[in-house]
């Protein structure tokens, strides 16, 4: 009988860095810099700081109370029932942000490269490149975000590092930005960027090899990226000033017209638009497979029979939004709300079954 | 196992039921002990251990064997046969007297027989070490090691022994069903290797041992989809099945057949090359890594140029692209049509290669490449870019250790500048996520082709190697090889 495949905390915290590192190409950034102004890189730093102090209490009870992930938790808290509300919830969740993450990657590749492409072609070879790669195990969907981990963190920080002659650091005050009570604020709210990562680590939690160390590969991956997050967010707004910033969608795209290596190397932008690429498909195959995971935890359907659903309902939200503009809109006006799904949800579920072992423990 | 310096016992058949022990004998294959009745006065046993494939069988006949029975038969008077008396019968500048168990395993791993014999002089060792006159492999290679495997299975394993030199390598044969041709056996490093996957692959040998194809020395079974990736490797070299087998792998062989069947496959194993234990450790691992971008440019050098001439103009150097621009005045046809029909003429000599005789093959195939290649320049067919970027991919393959990785990227090639040709690098980059997709997911034995750590080479002095974990795990941290 062929054993069911787990894989470490290491490769967990490196995929799950990978799936957030798409924040960094992603309009994402935008909403940063409206919410702390010039102080966008403090923000997204705040913004990663609550983000692990949310996900750390979850992911701890859920290795003390012998949950094998989010939909066993809900299961554990208010049986059946919740179990399939949470995996609903997470089923909506990633199919409204993956269909807008799916289009805005394939608005931006025929924005910037394939001007004379309908934007369904660069959206059709992407999707199926995800679909193609949630089909496999997750231990092998894992495999592929931690290979990729390296090059897209290395082809980052080159993307970074040769944009930094480019920066007036001056751009960046008021160093607070909007003020201190707003700005903590708007970066609490901020934190539901990282929510998809959140809900990848708990639903995957299923597969690791030791559950207790969950807290630790997340944080890991949160923190390292959100340094990574702030440093872009800074330099962007140290290289185009508050009023520019803000209208830019793209910022990594932007950036990366600006690095150039003499005279043989120059508008080396066609290059990142690969990392973007790794980076999305393992955003979205990740986010598909979970999401066909909880819905098998929940209702007992099959991972590849559960994929094809959700995929087709993907693709019909990234194609029904009218234009660029209505999907940066929608995304943007959507993302607050996955604070309650990413973090609320979890929180309650966690809290529910520790009180409720409490209770149990006492009546015994 | 770790042996301790013990004393070998003054009783023979308690001398006799160590070595057994420590040699894994009989289960082990190749080792030999033979217990020979000698008729001296009163009658006296001795036992001789020698490892077939490594000892000269004639050697430990006429220089061990022979020379004690015909003292015994000759002079039976001389009473029980002691190691002063084999000192002065053996040729003397062959024989050694060992009194501790691990030089007594040392000497007999290294092709010496030793004889043991009743009472406390310990044991006497005749080296009787077979000199080097077997198959010869390919002399290009600044590799110590230049024998291949041959068709019979205890030289073989011989042939392993010589490189681990280790008493915890275990070569059994595996009991075929009834009506099964021929034998196969199974080799491990006992300690290193994990349980589980050795169990898998001997399942694999009894189901595969009868088949035609698997007799023919062709790996069978695919690990993938569409049969791109085997599920079991295969070498000729007992340099690398050592290594590996030192890692923690398993190697299969069968009767008849000159190679070994290394399970699990893994990238690692694919980069390995013969030899590559014999260099220095930051060398073997630049190595690997050169291995890793031939296999980048072999993919991806034919696409690139293609999605540079058609889509990314920006990324060519200002200058470059004017004077290439201008070549590209009279092309005759367009860049992906330049890529096929080299690509074409590529798979056209590569396989005309392959049916010459072998000394002529390479320089032949290199010749008529870099002819046909001018033609085709010189008459406006293609242009200078395309035929650089397929001769690069051509000479690249060269480089490569294992065919099956060679003819893995040669078909990867023909998608990936399909891709290139549809939507640039962005089509580069979705053929690439969909082949580290395919590589990912792919398992060898339930051990994931692309696994976590190295093939690890021994280092004097120190336990080598970070084998296989153990615990029958089939994925992620578990199996990794890597």
């Amino acid at each position: 009988m062929e054993n069911k495949a787990l894989f470490g905390s290491w490769s967990l915290a490196g995929a799950a860095a990978t799936v957030l590192l798409v924040e960094l190409f992603e309009p994402i950034m935008q909403a940063a810099v409206r919410a702390g102004q010039t102080a966008a890189w403090l923000s997204l730093l705040i913004a990663g700081l609550v983000a692990i102090l949310l996900y750390w209490p979850v992911a701890a009870c859920m290795a003390n109370a012998r949950c094998s992930n989010l939909i066993k938790l809900a299961e554990a808290a208010a049986g059946k029932t919740a179990a399939v509300i949470t995996s609903v919830l997470v089923s909506a969740f990633v199919v409204y942000h993956s269909g807008f993450i799916l289009r805005e990657t394939s608005e931006m590749a025929v924005s910037a490269f394939y001007s004379h492409t309908p934007q369904t072609f660069p959206m059709v070879a992407l999707g199926l490149c995800a679909f193609g790669c949630a089909r496999g195990d997750l231990a092998g969907i894992v495999r592929l975000c931690r290979t990729f981990m390296p090059f897209l963190v290395g082809a980052m920080v080159v993307l970074l590092a040769g944009c930094v002659g480019w920066a007036k650091f001056v751009y960046l005050v008021p160093v607070l930005g909007p003020g201190v009570l707003p700005l903590l604020v708007n970066s609490a709210l901020l934190s539901a960027l990282h929510a998809p990562v959140a809900l990848f680590l708990l639903v995957a939690a299923g597969d690791l090899t030791d559950r207790k160390r969950l807290g630790p590969a997340g944080s890991v991956a949160l923190g390292g990226v959100t340094l990574l997050l702030a440093f872009g967010a800074a330099l962007f707004l140290a290289i185009y000033p508050l009023p520019m910033g803000r209208s830019v969608t793209f910022p990594l795209h932007l950036l990366a017209r600006l690095v150039s290596g003499g005279r043989f190397f120059e508008r080396l932008e066609g290059i990142w638009i690969m990392f973007w690429f790794f980076a999305t498909a393992c955003h979205l195959a990740v986010l598909l497979h979970i999401a066909a995971l909880s819905l098998r935890d929940a209702i007992g359907t099959p991972v590849k029979v559960g994929l094809l659903p959700l995929a087709v309902m993907i693709a019909t939200t990234a194609l029904f939004p009218p234009d660029q503009g209505r999907v940066l809109a929608w995304h943007a006006a959507a993302m607050p709300y996955a604070l309650g799904v990413g973090y609320v949800l979890p929180l309650v579920l966690a809290l529910t079954v520790m009180l409720r072992r409490r209770w149990t423990s006492r009546a015994g | 196992m770790v042996m301790q310096r013990e004393r070998i016992p003054s009783r023979l058949d308690e001398a006799r039921a160590a070595v057994a022990k420590i040699l894994r004998w009989p289960q082990n294959v190749g080792i030999e002990m033979r217990t020979i009745h000698l008729q001296t006065c009163p009658a006296t046993d001795l036992v001789v251990v020698f490892i077939r494939g490594l000892a000269d069988e004639e050697l430990v006949r006429s220089w061990a064997i022979e020379p004690l029975q015909r003292l015994a038969m000759e002079r039976p008077e001389l009473g029980p046969l002691t190691g002063a008396l084999c000192e002065a019968v053996l040729p003397a500048a062959r024989l050694r007297q060992v009194d501790l168990m691990p030089d007594l395993i040392d000497a007999v791993l290294g092709g010496a027989t030793a004889l043991l014999l009743e009472g406390p002089g310990g044991a006497v060792v005749v080296e009787t070490r077979k000199p080097a006159t077997r198959p010869v492999g390919s002399l290009v290679m600044d590799n110590p090691y230049k024998e291949i495997f041959g068709p019979d299975l205890p030289d073989n394993v011989g042939l392993i022994r010589c490189r681990l030199h280790n008493p915890d390598l275990l070569a059994e044969y595996v009991d075929l069903p009834e009506g099964r041709p021929g034998r196969a056996l199974l080799v491990q490093m006992v300690g290193k290797a994990d349980p589980a996957l050795v169990a898998k692959v001997r399942d694999w040998v009894l189901r595969r041992a009868g088949e035609q194809r698997f007799r023919l020395g062709q790996a069978a079974g695919q690990a993938g989809m569409f049969g791109l990736l085997p599920d079991i490797g295969s070498t000729h070299w007992p340099d690398k099945a050592a290594t590996l087998l030192d890692a923690g792998y398993v190697v299969a062989m069968v009767e008849q057949v000159p190679m070994a069947f290394v399970a699990p496959v893994t990238t690692a194993a694919l980069l390995l090359g013969p030899g590559d234990d014999q260099l220095r450790r930051p060398i073997s691992i630049m190595l690997r890594y050169v291995r890793v971008a031939l296999c980048v440019v072999i993919i991806t050098a034919p696409a690139l140029v293609v999605a540079l001439l058609n889509y990314h103009h920006e990324l060519i150097p200002t200058p470059f692209l004017i004077s290439l621009a201008a070549s590209r005045e009279s092309a005759a046809l367009p860049v992906i049509g330049e890529i096929a029909v080299l690509q074409i003429l590529q798979e056209i000599i590569r396989e005309s290669m392959f049916r010459l005789p072998m000394r002529i093959s390479t320089g032949s195939g290199v010749i008529a490449g870099l002819l046909l290649c001018l033609i085709l320049f010189h008459s406006g067919l293609v242009g200078a870019v395309p035929a650089f970027a397929s001769a690069l991919t051509a000479f690249a393959t060269f480089g490569l250790p294992s065919y099956t990785l060679i003819y893995l990227v040669r078909i990867w090639q023909y998608p990936m500048i399909l891709g290139a040709a549809v939507f640039g690098l962005y089509g580069i980059t979705a053929v690439t996520f969909a082949f580290a997709t395919y590589l990912c997911q792919a398992k060898s034995f339930g051990v994931p082709y692309i696994s976590e750590t190295g093939v690890q080479f021994a280092t004097p002095g120190r336990e080598s190697s970070r084998p296989l974990a153990k615990g029958g795990n089939s994925g992620g941290k578990q199996g990794a090889v890597r």
